[in-house]
């Protein structure tokens, strides 16, 4: 332990020197002297770029920006032509531009700079104008690629924070629709935004995710996923308490439940919380289908997900434990094809599933032609090549095969991965204790879950504590205008929803 | 640092215990078939274990091991020193008994091992062979199949279709357990090496063999149980002047599907009387003869239910002979006369023999078809 606080004295005190360097200083009179000071800040920055001219009163300005983090055609049309042939003074009020702020301290114009601003020094002014001129390389607004959907919308959040509050508050023009930014980061400061109705999300909450994101001490935040580990509740569990997701439909559709949302600079993920366990088995399209449908897709992901975590389970307790539970024409089938493989069910459901996640992770970061084939080879070639290898039997193929697909009906990445992760130890208790073991495994599963809170809110929500009401929206979810409350988990201060929509009899 | 202690310690323990009951599929000798019959050892039985052999190489899917001993154990003793794996029971599908054997002894305390075991099937079959268990298991099963599957099969068909009843072990115990009723089970041979079901064979209250029944009597027999859940096919054989058939054929057949039941108690006389009222419902299946359908359906009917009546009666008379009650008329006996009950509980099969027990039925035709 004293070993960490030493290196941790050491990162503060490397800080605070880093801070001493920078300049404080203001800016003088004396024109080339401010810009020799600057341009020293910038001697290793290529894309530093200045122009210098006289304005139409007279006086010699210089405009300083980094090339290719600005707009060209503002910088030459909006800023450069009025004070050159239109106006006669340099100042806020009479250019015409939209966004102009006056700083005198040389570490803002620095900051400025950095981030995509233009800086303009006149001689003889201790302040200087600096003009928005932000032109990042971005790409365009797509449809989002991990969240695919059919009938939801296809626009997906993109680099740009300010780009993503715009498709926030396009499904929310509210005026109780709050954003709170934040710059979080010492080296890099990113803006981190904090988005939560004002009258309907918990003020506690907030606070707690304000006053958490306030402790960060970090250089830089480059992704969401990095920011979840800093603010959520358990570190150290396997599963997510956090949605990221890349649809900002599915961000107004829980801002609306009462939950906040952190949206990231850079990054084209929204965080969503406080979430509970089940809340991660339904997505945006559940509310668009038809009831019916909808509560038989959520059956289907239930079911996949017990699936997924303890089939391989299943089939290594029923080979060495308890072979009763086979129909007798199964055990014969198992036994024939069993009987070529020399291994422990447990070694060759390993063998299979190693292979089968390994195919998963491969193929997730190929282009998709390639994809198809590393698919295809893996699943169905090596699958059939290794039972007529002997080294696996063809029934734990189809085993795999099931668990596999199971994963991945499971709507949520980042479930799917844990679940993928809780197969392992299923298998090995299941190999030491049978059923016993899996019924073990699953009380573990269940005292983890229970266990959780998230932003204060019990993980286990609406099933455990129960809150039958919202079992509306659990596994079968009524139609939605049965729905008249706002979840219990999301602990909201106004917990209706709406009122009735369908009232029945003639008005 | 505690807690990752605490979890070396714990993935330690994990490591412990287990392991103990474990056992591989593939490597077991898992008894499909198990068998008793007679031996030539004074107060020895003959034990037949029958289990799946998965291996390639082995020409037989099946393996039949024997050895003579006096007790299950100490057959399993024997046998395990035959075996490939470790023998275990729990998937057994068929437990043959001889009938000589059955003749002879009470066998329901020698099955004591199939039913102290929980992880023993009690879902198998209970079979008596009309024969030697051992030619009869030695039958050529090459255009057959896995033979613990084949005769269960053959069983479920014939008692779909009524030919004979479904015993499982459990039913077995519950009939040896049960003062009301006396136990039956189905009955093969082996006929030039196919497996046949014969009917039913019927033990007394002491668990000996008594009797045999055949398989239409066997339908009548499930008539009275009250286990027609499948359409169950009757055979009649009319009166030719009934017919007045002008060649000889008289057969027909009907599909029985639904059979209400009532019943009349008369427990004041010295003897227990019963009676059944029929109602059956049923379509014409079979008729290969003419008979003028659309005005003398009563007198068809009426003709059908006297025959089956003689049947019934014919078949009770049967069981009083040998003082058997596989329909468990003491049920009724029981439930309305249970102070004479109480008195002659460990006695019915024999105060049955005196019993009168009459059944009327009562044949609804429903579906007698276009022709004729």
């Amino acid at each position: 332990m004293s070993l960490l606080h030493f290196f941790k004295k050491q990162l503060q005190s490397l800080s605070t020197k880093h801070h001493q360097d920078s300049s404080m200083q203001s800016l003088s009179h004396d024109l080339t002297a401010n810009f020799k000071h600057i341009q020293s800040l910038f001697s290793y920055a290529p894309d530093f770029t200045y122009k210098s001219f006289m304005s139409k009163s007279g006086s010699h300005c210089m405009l300083l920006f980094l090339d290719n983090l600005v707009d060209q055609e503002k910088l030459n049309n909006q800023i450069l032509k009025p004070l050159q042939y239109d106006i006669n003074q340099v100042n806020k009020d009479a250019i015409p531009f939209d966004r102009i702020e006056e700083k005198n301290k040389i570490s803002d114009l620095e900051n400025a700079l950095l981030t995509g601003n233009s800086v303009l020094l006149e001689e003889g002014q201790t302040n200087a104008l600096i003009f928005s001129t932000q032109n990042f390389p971005l790409r365009s607004i797509s449809e989002p690629k991990t969240e695919s959907t059919l009938k939801g919308s296809q626009q997906g959040f993109i680099e740009s924070i300010g780009k993503n509050i715009a498709l926030i508050r396009r499904y929310l023009p509210n005026r109780q629709l709050m954003i709170k930014s934040y710059s979080v980061g010492k080296r890099a400061p990113t803006q981190v935004a904090l988005i939560f109705l004002h009258d309907v999300a918990n003020p506690e909450i907030i606070a707690e995710v304000e006053d958490r994101i306030q402790q960060i001490q970090v250089d830089s935040i480059i992704n969401t996923g990095e920011l979840i580990e800093y603010i959520e509740d358990h570190p150290s569990s396997v599963f997510p308490q956090i949605l990221q997701t890349e649809r900002p439909d599915a961000v107004a559709s829980h801002l609306l439940q009462g939950r906040f949302a952190i949206l990231v600079d850079h990054s084209p993920y929204s965080l969503v919380a406080p979430m509970t366990f089940f809340n991660f088995f339904s997505v945006i399209d559940d509310y668009s289908n038809r009831w019916m449908t909808t509560t038989f897709f959520r059956f289907l992901r239930y079911w996949g997900f017990f699936i997924a975590t303890s089939l391989p389970a299943f089939y290594i307790a029923t080979l060495t434990f308890s072979y009763e539970i086979l129909p007798v024409d199964l055990l014969f089938s198992i036994g024939e094809s069993r009987i070529q493989v020399p291994f422990h069910p447990l070694i060759e459901a390993l063998i299979m599933e190693v292979s089968s996640v390994t195919i998963n992770i491969a193929s997730a970061r190929l282009t998709a032609p390639v994809g198809q084939t590393v698919g295809i080879v893996g699943g169905v070639i090596l699958g059939q090549a290794a039972v007529q290898a002997g080294i696996v039997s063809n029934i734990m193929v189809i085993v795999i095969a099931i668990t596999t697909l199971s994963t991945f009906i499971i709507p949520n990445t980042d479930v799917s991965s844990s679940v993928q992760i809780i197969r392992f130890p299923m298998m090995i208790i299941a190999s030491l204790f049978g059923f016993t073991g899996i019924s073990i495994g699953y009380m573990i599963i269940a005292a983890l879950i229970i266990n959780m809170e998230s932003f204060g809110v019990s993980f286990g929500n609406p099933v455990s504590p129960i809150h039958l009401h919202e079992w509306k929206d659990l596994m079968i979810r009524f139609p939605n205008w049965k729905i008249h409350e706002r979840p219990v988990s999301a602990d909201t201060v106004q917990a209706q929803r709406d009122g009735n929509s369908r009232q029945s009899g003639d008005q | 640092m505690k807690y990752l202690q605490i979890m070396f310690i714990l993935i330690l323990l994990l490591w412990t215990t287990g392991c103990d009951d474990f056992l591989l599929i593939e490597e077991v000798d898992t008894i499909i078939v198990f068998g008793l019959d007679t031996s030539d050892k004074e107060g020895a039985f003959t034990f037949f274990e029958a289990s799946p052999v998965f291996s390639e190489t082995a020409d037989k899917k099946y393996n039949i091991k024997k050895a003579v001993a006096h007790s299950a154990r100490e057959a399993r003793n024997i046998l395990n020193a035959q075996a490939t794996g470790h023998t275990v029971g729990g998937k057994i599908q068929l437990v043959i008994l001889g009938k000589n054997l059955l003749k002879e002894k009470n066998i329901y305390p020698h099955l004591d091992v199939l039913f102290r075991d929980p992880k023993n099937e009690i879902n198998a079959r209970m079979l008596v062979v009309d024969g030697d268990v051992d030619q009869f298991l030695g039958a050529d099963m090459k255009d057959k199949g896995r033979i613990g599957i084949v005769i269960p099969d053959i069983m479920r068909t014939t008692h779909r279709v009524g030919g004979t009843v479904d015993t499982l072990l459990l039913d077995y115990h519950r009939q040896m357990m049960d003062k009301r009723v006396t136990p039956s089970m189905s009955e093969m041979t082996k006929m030039e090496d196919e497996l046949i079901v014969t009917g039913t064979a019927l033990l007394n209250r002491e668990g000996l063999y008594a009797q045999s029944i055949n398989r239409r009597e066997s339908s009548l027999l499930l008539m009275l149980q009250r286990q027609t859940n499948n359409p169950l096919s009757l055979d009649f054989r009319l009166p030719e002047d009934f017919v007045k058939a002008e060649n000889e054929r008289t057969e027909m057949s009907i599909n029985i599907d639904n059979i209400n039941y009532e019943t009349q108690v008369n427990c004041d006389q010295e003897n227990f009387e019963l009676m059944i009222d029929m109602d059956i419902k049923g379509d014409i299946t079979q008729k290969l003869f003419y008979f003028d359908m659309e005005n003398r359906k009563q007198d068809f009917e009426k003709q059908l239910d006297k025959q089956l009546a003689e049947d019934f009666e014919k078949l009770i008379a049967k069981f009083q002979q040998d003082e058997l009650d596989p329909a468990g008329f003491g049920r009724y006996a029981k439930a309305y006369c249970y102070p004479q009950w109480k008195k002659i509980k460990n006695d019915w099969p024999k105060d049955f023999a005196k019993s009168k027990v009459t059944i009327r039925p009562h044949i609804e035709i429903r579906d007698y078809g276009v022709q004729y």
